[in-house]
């Protein structure tokens, strides 16, 4: 498969990253997928959620290669390509098969490399074309010299030139939204700034042959969108949360897929019909209330907390028992259910 | 081959208005003859391989084979000498882009760096080679770096015109040129034979013995 997935919305606080670590969790434990995590936010949230169990705070120790220490070697022009050889990934102790290439709080100083190369790639100048193509081909490579079966690259709430080439260097993407108005106007914008990347894209890749450099398609497959964070009553969402889920898909539809210019390819999982009737949506996340703190603090994904977690979640220090841990059961479960759809969005692409 | 790129060589023949002039004072046409006999030198190059344009005075060489630097600047060498023999001096640049070019019409992006290259950056007679265009050519599986073909003199690359034995030929036509021209020589063009004497008294495949010809007059 070797598919690069970009969780993007330049709208920031709409679970991009929990929501990208656990489908990685579920691609990993679930279904036995080798799963590499790339975390190209400077924040590095990715990084810290993933490597939370592990016993040393991972930003004393330094743990792996950074992604900006795997792409200095390139931006300062000693190699064409990233050298993945070079390159240590951090093994989940957690989940056997999830593998993550951390963040770097220095990762801001690749902006004005990438800036740079979004801006001259397109002249005769090789150095800033291979620095347009170093993320795709830091991706690719770590794929084939690893068997990764899947990377899901999380990028920070930008829409500045590191996250625009994580986004060009993916085969597919996941636009996790939230059911609120500034969400909506976040989806807006979006379009038009993912129609202006690929246009710009495609005239920089025009002159790559000449130069006997790989082409970036630079066009990744538009799985569809989650919804989440919104309340439900009895398990119905309540009504001013849906009425802006509908909004926003209205919104999707008409820049994501009817608008020629804008278009992207469209997943297998909303494909259906003609584009009119496809429904964005690929899960829909209900608010999981103290399952989510809870899942952070010991790096675990929220569909697989054990009764000994709520522990922490209690105000007693006591576990919880009976109906109270029904309830977090049955909230685990659903929100499985809902990383199984997204995993199958991913895998089906 | 991508559609539209070449490698470009942008030469210019220098003293052309003055040489031309010359012959319209003397109603001559001794100048057209050695420009004639100067580009001969490249009747035997596959115009598949290289193409070739003269205009005034300028010559246009430009090769879309991806792996076409090396045919380029060897055309460039064999052009250099044989003007040198004509008495004549040549300077240029080459560059790699997109370069269209009819029988109607020359758009060329190459065409344009390559002249930039040409009359910012050859202050002497010298044929300099844009960085660009030895990294796409090394993209293209043909490294020129540390061959013959290619010197780095003060951070810039040019054509090694002196290298593979052609050193003393140049040298000694360099310095009867000039000889025959130092009387009444203007600055300008003694700091070319300067530079350029600079150039092959520093060359590796310099002959022993050999001393500085030019001498900078006490007074014009």
């Amino acid at each position: 498969m070797k598919k690069v997935t970009v969780f993007y919305n330049n709208k920031g606080g709409v679970s991009k990253t929990t929501t990208l670590y656990n489908v990685g969790v579920y691609l990993a434990k679930e279904l036995g997928r080798k799963t590499l995590l790339v975390d190209c936010d400077p924040q590095c949230n990715l990084t810290e959620i993933s490597l939370a169990s592990m016993t040393t705070a991972w930003s004393d120790v330094a743990l792996g290669t950074s992604i900006y220490k795997a792409l200095l070697p390139r931006f300062n022009g000693d190699t064409a390509k990233p050298d993945v050889s070079k390159v240590e990934l951090v093994q989940s102790e957690l989940y056997e098969n999830l593998w993550i290439l951390p963040g770097d709080f220095e990762l801001s100083l690749a902006e004005p490399y990438f800036a740079s190369a979004v801006d001259r790639a397109i002249t005769e100048n090789i150095h800033e074309k291979n620095n347009y193509l170093a993320l795709r081909r830091l991706f690719t490579g770590l794929a084939n010299a690893h068997d990764f079966d899947h990377i899901l690259v999380d990028v920070g709430p930008s829409s500045g030139s590191l996250t625009r080439m994580a986004f060009l260097s993916s085969d597919q993407f996941v636009m996790p939204t939230t059911p609120d108005r500034f969400c909506n106007q976040a989806v807006s914008v979006l379009g038009k700034l993912i129609a202006a990347w690929t246009k710009r894209n495609g005239e920089i890749v025009s002159t790559f042959e000449a130069f006997n450099l790989e082409a970036l398609e630079g066009k990744p497959v538009f799985l569809g969108a989650v919804s989440q964070n919104f309340k439900a009553v009895a398990g119905r969402t309540k009504e001013s949360y849906r009425r802006w889920e509908l909004e926003i898909a209205k919104n999707i539809r008409r820049i994501f897929m009817e608008q020629s210019e804008a278009v992207l390819p469209i997943g297998n999982a909303i494909k259906s019909g003609g584009t009119k009737s496809i429904q964005p949506y690929i899960a829909k996340i209900k608010d999981v209330g103290p399952l989510a703190p809870t899942a952070q603090m010991f790096g675990r994904a929220i569909f697989d907390l054990h009764k000994q977690h709520s522990e922490y979640a209690s105000s007693t220090g006591q576990k919880y028992y009976g109906a109270v841990w029904q309830t977090w059961e049955d909230r685990m479960q659903e929100y499985r259910k809902e990383m199984k759809r997204i995993a199958g969005a991913i895998e089906n692409g | 081959m991508a559609d539209g790129y070449s490698y470009v060589a942008f030469l210019d023949v220098l003293g052309y208005r003055a040489l031309v002039q010359a012959d319209r004072e003397r109603g001559t046409l001794d100048f057209k003859n050695k420009l004639t006999k100067a580009l001969s030198a490249l009747d035997d190059i596959n115009e598949d391989d290289v193409r070739t344009v003269a205009i005034s005075d300028t010559i246009i060489l430009s090769s879309s084979n991806p792996k076409g630097l090396p045919i380029v600047m060897d055309a460039c060498v064999k052009l250099f000498i044989s003007f040198l023999d004509m008495g004549l001096l040549l300077r240029g640049g080459i560059a790699y882009s997109q370069h269209f070019q009819s029988k109607a019409v020359t758009y060329s992006h190459a065409l344009t760096i390559a002249y930039k290259l040409e009359s910012e950056g050859a202050i002497w007679p010298r044929i300099l080679v844009a960085g660009e265009a030895i990294e796409a050519s090394v993209a293209n599986g043909v490294g020129i770096a540390g061959t013959d073909s290619v010197t780095t003199w003060h951070d810039a690359h040019l054509v090694d015109v002196a290298a593979a034995g052609r050193w003393e030929k140049i040298f000694s036509c360099v310095k009867k040129m000039y000889k025959e021209n130092r009387a009444g020589m203007r600055e300008e063009v003694l700091a070319k034979y300067l530079l350029l004497e600079n150039f092959l008294l520093s060359h590796p495949d310099r002959k022993k013995g050999a001393r500085r010809f030019t001498s900078i007059p006490v007074k014009y």
